[in-house]
């Protein structure tokens, strides 16, 4: 499947994604903060997922939830997921990434999505909102990565349901994912990609 | 989020009616002439660098980015963030968005968010850096930073911040600076005249403490202290000024947000003084419920509460207080003449919120107004703001998973012998409900000695002395071994004309700390009143001899004295009283003493 179909700028492009069609291609617009492009949709043999965490370095929903990601991602790993942090708004630059990530302690392998290509093919819409790719390269699960928050300024003290938890065990338990996509509260993106 | 064009031919069609009006095709809103005024008046003021906002709107570039999302926060009406339902008045600070604004916004975001011509775009307002009220007389900040962690939720801490002025000050206002804008989200702020705040935060080794403000720590003289993200109270006219004693401290308990990092708090307050004492003081009357039981999964609870002015009164200001299970927030008033208005009127009231509402112009009550307020509650799992689930029965009390309902007035009497009426009669009022909340909090913690002792402080006050001994009872019981416990319920026992037992008490408490003064004074005062003079000679020597500044030892010391028949220790003891300078009603006693005596 190549890439044009998920390149539909301006026109819904969040729902232009079929869930089960492959993500997977190889590009050079995501990169380290070294610069050096990486491709965290192709998954390595022995991974069974990887977790996508779209951020900004400004957004305070998805700040809140650095701590929440850096459990699950310890807690995953044993399992054979992998999560990746993406910051896709040019403004986050490799600097401020680096300083992002020290001041919200998270150890994890950061990519820089500044030309979209991971928004568009995920069909993300705002931060934090996750999606999981299966070692087939295909998208399992995009949304929440629970039902924390649910609207701007209105959120529970606790979540009542772990979406993205649920999701990645019933991935690698081989059940189906259901719901395959929920809605993430957050900070949008749609602006940028206009 | 799609936006179909035809909402703009709404809009261009809607201001066709004006001369002037250009060609439809121009109308299209733009940033530089239609969105920036209303961005940099509405929202400009918090949201730019280093505002209390998350980000920045002082640009089109910065507004552009978030053009979504300001349309969405601004027409779901989370931002600007205003509680208060339209049409009860103008409130200072307030900045409501209107429909044609809103409508020009989506029209706005639905054409691609235009620019415009950049030479259109208003200058942003001048938003001063540093304080907003001018140079404060006296700054104030937290001798260290709080360190917030980076989760789980919100946060509440109390600091006792001394306010170093060698004299009595006058204050008309205060600046508040949260310091760290990104975690902190309103503070409380009171004035305790008294060192029990200090205390308490002196207890924890960390900066602040967690719990409860002391009753001591208040509103200073009818004035509302707080602080919610961009909002300063202005400063109020010398007239109105609140005094300052030396020795006081701000208490100030901040709500925090957790980042998502650690973070470093450290606000700083500025006080602006007045160079002459007030004239005038207002009362402030806080009408609510303190019995709040609410069963869980109940969705709609209500308490109501009312109070009728004995006096013509100004409404200079409401704040409504209430946790995470409140839902509707209603304030009314009505009138003698039987119509009635709303004061203040919440649909959706949210913890986070907790303004101050000054009126820009005071609302005059005339004498017979009943002030009421009535407030719904949510204890369901509907409520996705409750900090339970499942619900559980939640009962009134000052922590945040308790429950609370105040409506409190910032009012103006006309005079001052309308003031103190008025303020006698709201004192009896809030102390008589402050009881109910003690005795809902002791239904949940019935061995909370402190609780105890409060109320039981509250019914001697009243002058329900069985209560208090009641109260003091079960204080002591909670800790035996408590000398102050028993001295406390000596003293009510004393007071209730139990002298026996109030005798047994006191002598339980010297029995644990045998250098108890105010104990062994007591003890001797109440010995005297059984006509037991020699027991009570030995205990007020004792007394007299550990607290030699004591006058109230020393003026039973003289009476005992005089009843065993030594009149020159009598007179001695009266004149070392009269050295100490005491209270004139005790001096004038002493003075007469010493006129029998010396005959």
């Amino acid at each position: 499947m190549s890439a044009a179909l998920f390149l539909r700028a301006g026109s819904g492009f969040a729902l232009a994604l079929a869930l089960s069609a492959s993500v997977a291609a190889a590009s050079q617009a995501v990169v380290g903060l070294d610069g050096r492009s990486m491709d965290p949709l192709t998954l390595p043999a022995g991974v069974r997922a990887h977790v996508l965490v779209f951020t900004t370095t400004d957004c305070p929903i998805s700040n809140r939830y650095a701590p929440e990601i850096t459990r699950l991602a310890a807690a995953w790993a044993a399992r054979g997921v992998r999560f990746w942090v993406v910051y896709p708004v040019p403004g986050d630059t490799p600097e401020k990434v680096r300083a992002h990530v020290a001041q919200f302690g998270v150890n994890l392998p950061v990519v820089r999505d500044t030309r979209f290509e991971l928004v568009r093919r995920t069909g993300v819409t705002v931060t934090p909102e996750v999606a999981v790719i299966d070692a087939t390269g295909t998208m399992a699960y995009r949304g929440r990565v629970d039902d924390r928050y649910v609207d701007f300024g209105v959120d529970r003290p606790a979540p009542t349901t772990r979406d993205l938890d649920a999701a990645l065990e019933n991935l690698l338990a081989g059940r189906p994912i259901e719901p395959k996509t929920t809605r993430a509260v957050g900070c949008f993106l749609t602006d940028l990609l206009k | 989020m799609t936006f179909v064009v035809t909402s703009w031919f709404l809009f261009a069609s809607s201001a066709v009616g004006a001369a002037s009006s250009p060609p439809r095709a121009e109308r299209a809103p733009v940033f530089s002439r239609d969105i920036a005024p209303v961005i940099f008046e509405a929202c400009t003021p918090c949201h730019r660098q280093g505002g209390p906002g998350p980000f920045p709107l002082s640009s089109y570039r910065e507004v552009r980015q978030r053009a979504t999302q300001v349309l969405q926060v601004t027409h779901s009406r989370f931002m600007p963030p205003w509680k208060v339902e339209p049409g009860l008045g103008r409130f200072e600070g307030q900045r409501p968005l209107t429909d044609a604004e809103l409508q020009m916004m989506k029209d706005w975001v639905a054409a691609g968010a235009p620019e415009g011509n950049p030479a259109e775009t208003p200058a942003l307002p001048a938003l001063p850096d540093g304080w907003l009220l001018g140079t404060p007389d006296l700054i104030v900040t937290l001798p260290e930073s709080f360190v917030l962690q980076a989760e789980p939720t919100d946060v509440f801490r109390i600091f006792a911040i001394p306010l170093p002025v060698k004299a009595r000050a006058f204050v008309r206002g205060i600046e508040f600076h949260p310091g760290n804008p990104r975690v902190v989200h309103h503070a409380n702020i009171r004035v305790d005249r008294t060192p029990a705040s200090r205390m308490l935060d002196a207890a924890d080794p960390l900066p602040g403490y967690d719990g409860l403000m002391p009753r001591s720590a208040e509103y200073p003289d009818g004035h509302f202290l707080g602080w919610t993200p961009g909002q300063v109270a202005p400063l109020v006219g010398p007239d109105l000024a609140w005094t300052l004693e030396p020795g006081s401290d701000l208490v100030v308990q901040l709500h925090m947000q957790p980042s998502g990092a650690v973070e470093q708090v450290k606000p700083v307050i500025g006080l602006y003084f007045s160079d002459r004492p007030p004239v005038r003081t207002p009362t402030i009357l806080r009408l609510g419920s303190q019995g709040i039981d609410i069963p869980p999964g109940e969705g709609h609870y209500v308490i109501r509460d009312a109070y009728t002015l004995p006096v013509d009164a100004d409404i200079l200001a409401i704040q409504p207080h209430a946790h995470y299970r409140a839902k509707e927030i209603v304030g009314t008033a009505t009138f003698p003449d039987g119509t009635s208005r709303r004061v203040m009127h919440i649909r959706d009231w949210d913890f986070r919120w907790q303004h101050v509402y000054r009126l820009v112009e005071p609302l005059a009550l005339p004498k017979g107004t009943r002030l009421s307020m009535e407030y719904t509650y949510d204890n369901s799992p509907a409520n996705v703001r409750n900090p339970e689930v499942p619900p559980r029965r939640v009962l009134w009390g000052q922590r945040s998973k308790d429950e609370m309902g105040d409506l409190w007035f910032q009012l103006l009497a006309r005079n001052e012998r309308d003031r103190e009426r008025l303020n006698g009669e709201v004192t009896s009022k809030m102390v008589a409900e402050d009881i109910i909340g003690y005795e809902t909090m002791l239904t949940v913690d019935p061995d909370d000695h402190e609780l105890h002792d409060d109320v039981a402080m509250l019914y001697l006050g009243m002058g329900k002395t069985a209560d208090a001994v009641r109260h003091f009872r079960a204080s002591a019981a909670v800790r035996p071994d408590s000398s102050p416990a028993h001295y406390n319920l000596g003293t009510a026992l004393a007071v209730a004309g139990n002298l026996d037992e109030a005798v047994a008490e006191y002598e339980r408490a010297i029995a644990i700390n045998p250098d108890y003064a105010v104990a062994l004074a007591n003890l001797g005062s109440v010995l005297l009143q059984q006509g037991r003079s020699r027991d009570a000679l030995r205990r007020l020597e004792q007394a007299a001899r550990l607290a030699p500044d004591n006058v109230e030892a020393l003026n039973s010391l003289s009476v005992a004295y005089a009843a065993e028949g030594d009149i020159e220790r009598a007179l001695a003891t009266i004149d070392r009283a009269l050295k100490l300078q005491p209270s004139p009603a005790m001096q004038k006693l002493l003075r007469q003493r010493r006129d029998v005596l010396s005959r």
